[in-house]
């Protein structure tokens, strides 16, 4: 069977699975007793096991097979949940997720050592179960029990218990089949748990239900048995329906199966007590709803190549610029009757396109959730106690947005971890608490999602910025007098600067905030650094919900068309060119009693002449005004972004152009490039 | 002066005109030619930019190519846009005019003259009485895009 088409699904799963498999780990880690925990991340290594066997990744089956043993000898009380166990449980993950990058990338499983792994396992939880048996001896008992009473259970094989009897009964009684079926695999199968683990699949997948199962799943899970494998299912299959299915799967040599006979054994029903019973059919509820919540989550969503949701907002974007230039051209003509329809319209594809960016909006989490982990190891590797927050988690963006901001909030965090966070002697010395505590947070604000991270480490040391900038020629002495507090922060972001003296393995070599600004800018977004000196340092990263349609104000310039984004702008108002003062060279206004720096774009974009009549757009940048003269205000409108393309990287006064009802282009003002531009002249 | 690698079969130029002088970019590069339309300037970008235009919805930078080699031609006749496309990148280049499209065969081409003028000089077309200047435009927006 060609399984490349589905290729693609399975990496995608895979790697959703490996994230749930650090969290999983991770939740272990902080809480060593949950057994919520251990049957997750067993569950969650069954699936990968399963997947990876049925593509054919026979190494990736045999990792994950191999870690599922490790952890079935927790599980199972014959070793204990130890740091070490942890860590390699962490190394096993991540030497999958390297595989599966691997697999993406067009390659397979063929790099990965899994002897190495097989070998480190198989001497780490033994050593160290030596040291701490008599401490885990309770704990062990207990689940020896539970699994002696399951294998004497197996044994009985044509008698079953009251609860599988049960719960055939009440499956019949709804018309469902339950069918008692025998499958033999291959004598030389050599992945028999993966070929018994697609049985179970297909069955479910086919609304199926395996109540059932001889050896029970986890003796199959270990490989623990010979070639035949009796289970009782329940599905609204027929019986050669559930034949074929079953019989397709490959290295399945033979099926029978028949109808389920409710046969009670007597003696079977003296043996029982109460109690067990409960505690079973307990189970298989969970396990229903399980199954239940799954399905459930099949239905709700669909996975679309991002591709196409690509090409359904480029469609989206000219559908707008068509009905803007609908629009214009019968205002000129004053039709009564299409003022109805046409508002209509406008009604419509507003609809759609907040729909159509809607749907590829994300929750952060898909970029955050990573990062946990990452915490955990820079901690480990530095000797440093944190407390990581994460914050507005379900905070949403555009996937393209979101797909860029990873690299630079790994180089933020580590930047905090690594050069913020004190040791916890020089902590406890300047009176903060030993743990330091980094916050990754998110939140919406008007147009833009604000993502900030923060620390309560020894903050910038604005003499040692200072004196590293002078160093590395970044600045000059006589600069120096005049820099503002935000200036000297900012050198940070300048290329080859990095403020540890001794650039370390986990902070990069000079790369870091420099890089970010980049990544950020290019997203049209913007970064700013806050510190304070002992007290710590907050990132904000402010970035546009989404990257293509914006609300635009469209003013005029020199007979040339401009658009400013509506979220940059304040206000608008009338001048007289009395209103504009000139202080010491640059141009001000006084608005509402406020001091403004203004730039006339008129001479700014190099119009040759000009004269009085103009208005005054006020525009917010880091929380300041700044107008900027225009001739004329033309009116709002909703523009699609595109690029101008690399001929123009200099010019950072554009984010972009956008094409206008008449065909005309529109140059889109970037608010905080100009203005930094336009003030350092 | 680097070897201009000698190119050994025929093949395929536009013909394009600035003043009385005739030049030639090969066909390869080029998607289409459009009369030229509105352009809008874009301030204070480079000085060989004369800003973009709305092609079909996109986007397009225009350059003036005259600027970039360097032509001192006392007019402003320039007429007709070719759109090229180099890796996905579109780019217009104003010219006076077209004349044609024609073959070349390598024995046509002299690239041993060296032109002062401009660096994306690759040799002379000798086509009967006519002389070509062969321009390398795709060396041109290689560099641009590549710049840092």
């Amino acid at each position: 069977m060609d399984m490349s088409q589905y290729l693609g699904v399975f990496v995608e799963e895979s790697k959703e699975n490996i994230q749930a498999l650090n969290n999983a780990v991770m939740e272990l880690e902080s809480n060593m007793s949950s057994k919520d925990a251990i049957d997750e991340i067993f569950r969650l290594m069954h699936t990968l096991k399963g997947s990876a066997a049925t593509m054919g990744f026979g190494k990736m089956s045999k990792m994950c097979h191999a870690l599922e043993n490790l952890l079935d000898s927790v599980r199972s009380g014959k070793a204990k949940l130890t740091e070490n166990l942890i860590d390699l449980l962490f190394m096993g993950i991540d030497k999958l997720d390297e595989v599966i990058l691997s697999i993406e990338n067009g390659g397979d499983d063929s790099d990965l050592n899994v002897e190495e792994i097989l070998n480190m396992i198989s001497n780490k939880p033994e050593s160290s179960e030596k040291g701490e048996k008599a401490s885990s001896s309770p704990s062990k008992d207990d689940v020896k029990e539970s699994s002696e009473s399951e294998s004497s259970e197996s044994e009985s094989d044509v008698v079953f218990s009251d609860a599988v009897r049960d719960v055939a009964q009440k499956a019949m009684q709804k018309g469902l089949n339950v069918y008692d079926l025998n499958v033999e695999l291959m004598k030389d199968s050599v992945m028999k748990s993966a070929r018994m683990y697609i049985v179970f699949h297909k069955i479910e997948e086919n609304g199926g239900q395996v109540i059932y199962s001889d050896p029970p799943v986890e003796e199959i899970e270990k490989e623990n048995f010979e070639t035949n494998v009796r289970l009782v299912t329940i599905t609204p299959m027929k019986m050669d329906e559930l034949h074929d299915l079953v019989i397709n799967v490959s290295e399945v040599q033979k099926v029978t199966i028949k109808p389920f006979e409710d046969k009670k054994s007597e003696e079977q029903e003296k043996k029982e007590n109460p109690h067990p019973e409960s505690v079973q059919k307990e189970e298989k509820e969970k396990v229903q709803s399980k199954a239940d919540k799954r399905r459930v989550k099949l239905t709700q969503s669909v996975r679309v190549d991002v591709e196409k949701l690509n090409t359904l907002m480029n469609l989206m974007a000219e559908l707008v610029i068509s009905r803007s230039r609908i629009e214009e051209t019968l205002k000129k003509y004053k039709i009564k009757e299409v003022d109805e329809s046409l508002s209509q319209l406008a009604r419509i594809t507003l609809d759609l396109q907040s729909t159509v960016m809607q749907i590829r909006m994300i929750p952060v989490s898909f970029v955050f959730d990573r990062f946990p982990r990452m915490v955990r190891d820079l901690s480990k590797n530095l000797g440093k106690k944190i407390n990581f927050v994460i914050e507005g988690r379900d905070t949403e963006l555009d996937r393209a947005v979101a797909d860029e901001i990873g690299e630079p909030l790994v180089h933020m965090i580590r930047n905090s971890i690594d050069h913020g966070i004190e040791s916890e002697k020089e902590r406890i010395g300047a009176g903060k608490p030993p743990v330091g505590k980094v916050t990754l947070s998110a939140r919406q604000e008007g147009d833009s999602v604000v993502i900030e991270v923060s620390d309560d480490g020894r903050g910038f040391n604005k003499e040692k910025i200072i004196r590293k900038a002078l160093n590395k020629g970044i600045i000059q002495e006589y600069e120096v007098a005049t820099m503002s507090q935000e200036e000297i922060l900012n050198l940070t972001f300048a290329p080859g600067f990095s403020t540890n003296e001794n650039s370390t393995e986990i902070s990069g070599r000079g790369v870091g905030m420099d890089v970010v600004k980049k990544v950020i800018e290019s997203l049209n977004g913007s970064v700013y650094i806050e510190s304070v000196e002992g007290k710590g340092t907050n990132v904000i990263l402010r970035l546009p919900l989404t990257l293509s349609i914006i609300q635009a104000l469209l003013v005029e310039v020199d007979k040339f068309v401009y658009a400013i984004p509506i979220s940059a702008i304040d206000s608008t108002l009338s001048l007289k060119e009395s209103d504009i003062k000139d202080v010491e060279g640059r141009k001000t206004a006084i608005i509402r009693g406020e001091i403004v720096p203004v730039v006339d774009l008129r001479s700014y974009f190099g119009a040759e002449s000009f004269d009085g009549q103009s208005e005054l757009v006020v525009t917010n940048y880091k929380s300041r005004k700044y107008g900027f003269i225009v001739d004329k205000l033309i009116g709002q409108q909703d523009i699609v972004i595109k690029a101008l393309g690399k001929l123009f990287r200099e010019t950072k006064e554009f984010s972009g152009g956008a094409i206008l009802g008449n065909g005309s282009i529109a140059l889109i003002i970037d608010v905080p490039s100009l203005v930094q531009k336009a003030l350092e002249r | 002066m680097v070897a201009l690698k000698q190119l050994e079969r025929p093949f395929e130029v536009l013909g394009i005109k600035f003043g009385d002088h005739e030049y030639a970019i090969d066909i390869g590069i080029i998607e289409m030619i459009v009369e030229k339309t509105d352009i809008t300037s874009v301030p204070n970008s480079k000085d060989f930019i004369k800003g973009v235009m709305n092609l079909r919805g996109r986007i397009v930078p225009v350059i003036k190519l005259k600027n970039i080699l360097n032509i001192n031609v006392e007019n402003d006749e320039e007429a007709d846009v070719i759109v090229t496309k180099v890796d996905k990148n579109e780019i217009g280049f104003l010219v006076d005019g077209v004349t044609e499209v024609m073959w070349v065969d390598p024995s046509d081409l002299n690239s041993s003259i060296k032109a002062e003028e401009s660096k994306y000089f690759k040799g002379i077309i000798q086509k009967g009485n006519r002389v070509l200047v062969l321009i390398d435009v795709s060396k041109f927006v290689e560099d641009e895009l590549n710049e840092n």
